[in-house]
């Protein structure tokens, strides 16, 4: 636990030495993946660690947002009492979206979520006395003495990203992170065993959430408008994104994801007008590039991208227990992940049961005679010690 | 009664597109066990194609639809060779590997066709049918039974071809499929294939009931994903059913409720999902497990 507050706080240092070293457009854009850093960990643990799939995420942010605007606007209150009142209000919502879908999985709960996003944002052309209809609504803050705005907007957001990927992280060690990965990993089992699944499985939906509701109440601070248009259903498949590309599971990769998603659709475009692209081709290219990255990505990283810089890290600096000698019945994931448990690493989730249900998932048979067979080559190469090098996983 | 009716059968014509379009996702769903979020881009890339076809090219519609499926089939095919090393892996990396090649097809349509869309004239001049005072387009009436016929040819194509028995065999058991000799991964191809196929017949019938625009796929997609999932993912009735089902919903929602049809159509969806968890036709691949 001290562990993780001695991190944030070296990186917020961090952040903030570097947030007044940058340009105001790089500040801006600081921001912005701060923003998505607190959606995407929040989704991380919904998708990575409870095994719920959602593309609703982006409608949280929205009534985070709003709920912003809302009370900035009519009964101004300081601005660290919006921003938790916001969390508070999205995790309501999210209550009850996590108890309606208790239910469902895979691509069911992936299409009710993803109707939520839909339809959530069309509430606004509903009622525009309230919300502003499409032209939303305006958010002011200020910054406190001499400090440039969107500095201060940068170290708001940064310094909430912080604390939600903390508290993320020690929930996630806790007894309630053990009970979503039991749940995640085998629903029967995990009910045997004492969880309550249902509770569990609403009380992910309830963190996550509450993260996307900061998370779009940092995006209203910081662009200083809350509009129809800002929470549309390319925003829920972007958090989905950079929390799959960034490694499932793994809060450090929540934070890879959220550079990637943010960072290259800007970088490409940058380039793009640089070489003097015409506007219709130098806009498009970009999105074109980002598609080809995100398929790129994958097909490096299948466990995203903190997955991939781990195995790049074990490949250089071989750890320690490598060398110990794996019993022959013991899968070599089992070994890996019981040590990961111990040191409160993110496990990359292997829930062969959950994939061999056909939930959003499916081909779980062949994931597993692949596992069997990795098994089998790995139990022979060490047990018998002999031959059948090259069969070896190359992990190893 | 008579604007009931009127409603009804713009909400089954409609239907009968969705039906398409839940057709294709469930052909890939219980094949691959993959949501193909790419869905709505292929139908796009297959209304260009068709619109091109047909306006530029200048060919009949009854040609140029065809030439569109097949085209936007190899297109299918040629996602599915890219995306193949993923499809043994989790499949939330064949998610997101689909999201890419979704968001790669939408910026070469910009790019080749410009953002700003086109209207399609419908291929059929003659008047409306006047039935009982209520007003049924001829090309509503060929939309319907086109997706009839196509939904009976594939059934067909499932159950007494060889490659299609091949296909069932792989959805229940990958690895049994394999034992017998089927090739998991050409299969998986061709299920890819004919799911985009039936995309683009989706987007080259309904392009002239709506518009041709590269954001177009997006919505279509989105709810031809809310009829497999009505009718239960993976079931061809179910498909059928649940597309006719989310077209009535939607178009008496916007009748009845304008502006804020969409939350109507969740919510009634909603309700119908948490009621039947796994569709009105129930899951088609838990039989693998």
């Amino acid at each position: 636990m001290s562990r993780h507050l001695g991190a944030a706080a070296l990186v917020a240092i961090l952040v903030a030495l570097l947030s007044i070293r940058l340009t105001q457009f790089r500040d801006f854009q600081m921001a912005q993946v701060a923003v998505y850093v607190t959606a995407v960990a929040g989704l991380t643990v919904l998708t990575g660690l409870s095994g719920q799939i959602s593309l609703g995420n982006g409608a949280f942010m929205a009534i985070g947002g709003y709920g912003t605007a809302l009370l900035l606007l009519h009964l101004a209150w300081p601005l660290a009492a919006v921003l938790a009142a916001s969390a508070a209000i999205a995790a309501l919502a999210g209550a009850l979206v996590g108890a309606a879908t208790a239910r469902l999985h895979g691509p069911y709960l992936a299409g009710a979520t993803l109707l939520l996003a839909v339809a959530l944002p069309s509430l606004t052309y509903k009622y525009p006395g309230v919300f502003g209809g499409e032209q939303g609504l305006n958010v002011t803050v200020s910054a406190p003495g001499s400090v440039p705005l969107t500095r201060w907007q940068a170290w708001i957001t940064c310094g909430c990203a912080l604390l939600t990927l903390v508290l993320l992280a020690n929930l996630s060690a806790s007894r309630i992170g053990r009970n979503w990965r039991a749940v995640r990993d085998d629903e029967v089992a995990a009910a045997l065993a004492g969880v309550n699944v249902a509770w569990a499985r609403i009380l992910a939906f309830v963190v996550s959430a509450a993260c996307a509701g900061l998370a779009g109440s940092l995006l209203a601070v910081t662009t200083g408008l809350v509009a129809p248009t800002d929470f549309t259903v390319t925003l829920s498949v972007a958090l989905l994104t950079g929390a799959v590309i960034g490694g499932l599971g793994s809060l450090a990769g929540a934070v890879w994801g959220s550079l990637l998603v943010v960072l290259v659709p800007t970088y490409a475009t940058d380039v793009a007008t640089s070489h003097g692209l015409s506007s219709a081709v130098g806009s498009n290219i970009p999105v074109a590039a980002y598609g080809v990255v995100l398929i790129v990505v994958m097909l490096v990283f299948p466990n995203g991208i903190q997955g991939g810089l781990r195995r790049l890290a074990a490949r250089v600096v071989p750890s320690p227990r490598r060398d110990e000698p794996v019993p022959a019945e013991m899968n070599n994931t089992a070994v890996r992940n019981a040590s990961r448990e111990a040191s409160h690493e993110e496990i990359p989730k292997t829930p062969a049961r959950r994939r061999a249900r056909g939930r959003i998932g499916g081909g779980g048979r062949r994931l597993r005679l692949l596992e069997h067979e990795r098994q089998q080559q790995l139990g022979r190469a060490d047990g018998l010690g002999a031959g059948d090098h090259q069969q070896r996983d190359p992990d190893r | 009664m008579q604007s009931f009716f009127q409603t009804l059968v713009s909400g089954l014509s409609f239907g009968a597109v969705y039906s398409l379009i839940a057709l294709g996702f469930s052909l890939v769903y219980r094949t691959m066990g993959l949501v193909n979020f790419a869905h709505g881009a292929v139908l796009m890339t297959g209304a260009y194609l068709a619109s091109t076809f047909y306006l530029s090219a200048r060919l009949p519609f009854a040609v140029a639809v065809p030439a569109a499926v097949l085209a936007t089939g190899v297109v299918g095919l040629l996602i599915e060779r890219v995306l193949r090393p993923l499809e043994s892996k989790d499949v939330d990396l064949m998610l997101i590997g689909t999201i890419g090649a979704g968001t790669v097809l939408e910026a070469v349509a910009i790019l080749i066709w410009t953002s700003s869309g086109r209207g399609v004239p419908s291929p059929v001049r003659a008047a409306p049918l006047d039935v009982g005072g209520v007003r049924i387009p001829v090309y509503n009436l060929v939309v319907i039974a086109v997706a009839a016929v196509t939904m009976v040819l594939l059934t067909l194509f499932l159950q007494r071809t060889k490659r299609g028995a091949a296909m069932q065999a792989v959805a229940m058991d990958p690895e049994a499929a394999t034992a017998v000799g089927i090739h998991v991964g050409r299969s998986n191809a061709v299920a890819f294939a004919i799911g985009a196929g039936l995309a683009a017949l989706a987007g080259s019938l309904a392009s002239p009931m709506l518009f041709v625009s590269p954001t177009m796929g997006d919505s279509l997609g989105i709810q031809g994903f809310a009829a497999a999932i009505l009718g239960g993912f993976g079931s061809i009735p179910g498909a059928i059913v649940g597309g006719l089902g989310i077209g009535v919903i939607g178009s008496f929602a916007a009748q009845w409720f304008q502006g804020y049809s969409d939350l109507v159509t969740f919510v009634v969806f909603t309700v119908l999902v948490m009621v039947r968890p796994t569709g009105v036709f129930g899951e088609k691949t838990v039989n693998r497990a």
